[in-house]
């Protein structure tokens, strides 16, 4: 049960409206019964009212002498951001949407490691046996000349061993 | 018995008999090599499927024919090998030891140097059934 000092108190909250459901159904049951609390109700409203109007008055009286600065800065347009504002602006909408900042912060990670993988381990076409210049030898073979026909490939390889000579044709068609 | 050693010594000292004297027997082995589990494989090509299993990734070779045959200056050798295809061997120059033979297969002409009784040339790559061929020629 309030005692009615702190009806008093609750009264702002009541003109305010910020009581609760529970609150707002004791104060109105106090009020119908006291009237030194209707009174000073009665009292708050009126000064809230002639507040209101006097903050109303003073906005219209002010508007018609701000408006013409305020066209004047839309018609030049926005004042070109800095650099350092620009980035300033990022950081601080990375701090109101951490999920988002969260989720492209992945997503630049990903691609930066990505890119990275893929420079490190980007194939490199190399034949299966070195590619050789050809040399004459007393045991071995050379070979002199190749002559593909149209659209076939040639390139002579030696194996790794014994260094045979190996002439690997490849074609677009059937050989 | 004149007669005898008269023409005995006119086919020696005759073009024709230069010619023989020039024969070349040529070897040509056609292997299939392939990806497909190996099998039983064939002795005669196991050093030199040793040798191409050190650098090529097929899994299985497989001798499919050996031809035979002899070249001179004035006859190339032909030869139907896997596939149908035509192979042609002719020399072109024999000195000491070495031969050298032009060689047509497989959309390729090449001309190579070949130690007699020496290592291969081999000629891959043209595709056949599941695998390619690996032409093995050598000169005897």
């Amino acid at each position: 049960m309030m005692g009615h000092r702190r009806y008093r108190r609750a009264l702002d909250a009541y003109v305010d409206g910020e009581l609760s459901d529970a609150e707002l159904t004791r104060v109105q049951a106090h009020l119908a019964g006291c009237g030194t609390c209707s009174r000073e109700l009665q009292h708050l409203e009126e000064l809230r009212g002639l507040l209101r109007q006097a903050h109303e008055e003073s906005a219209a009286e002010a508007a018609p002498a701000l408006w013409p600065g305020v066209r004047a800065r839309i018609a030049r347009g926005r004042p070109p951001r800095s650099f350092m504002a620009w980035i300033r602006g990022i950081w601080e909408a990375s701090w109101e949407r951490p999920r988002l900042s969260l989720a492209g912060a992945l997503v630049t990670a990903f691609l930066v490691l990505s890119t990275g993988y893929w420079m490190w381990e980007a194939p490199v076409v190399t034949p299966p046996v070195h590619t050789v210049a050809v040399e004459p030898g007393e045991e071995g073979v050379d070979v002199q000349a190749i002559d593909p026909e149209e659209g076939v490939s040639a390139m002579v390889l030696t194996t790794s061993g014994e260094g045979l000579k190996v002439i690997w044709v490849v074609a677009q068609g059937q050989l | 018995m004149r007669r005898g050693v008269l023409m005995v010594f006119v086919f020696l000292v005759s073009p024709v008999s230069l010619v023989y004297a020039q024969a070349i027997p040529v070897e040509v082995r056609v292997i299939l090599a392939s990806r497909e589990p190996g099998g039983r494989q064939d002795p005669t090509i196991h050093s030199l499927v040793r040798e191409l299993q050190r650098d090529f990734a097929y899994t299985n070779y497989r001798l499919l024919e050996t031809h035979r045959g002899q070249v001179s200056p004035e006859q190339p050798w032909r030869t139907a090998i896997a596939g149908g295809r035509q192979l042609s061997v002719a020399l072109m120059r024999a000195a000491g030891g070495r031969v050298e033979v032009r060689i047509t297969t497989a959309g390729v002409n090449t001309l190579v140097g070949l130690q007699r009784g020496g290592r291969p040339i081999l000629l891959g790559g043209p595709p056949h059934e599941s695998g390619v061929l690996i032409i093995a020629i050598s000169a005897h």
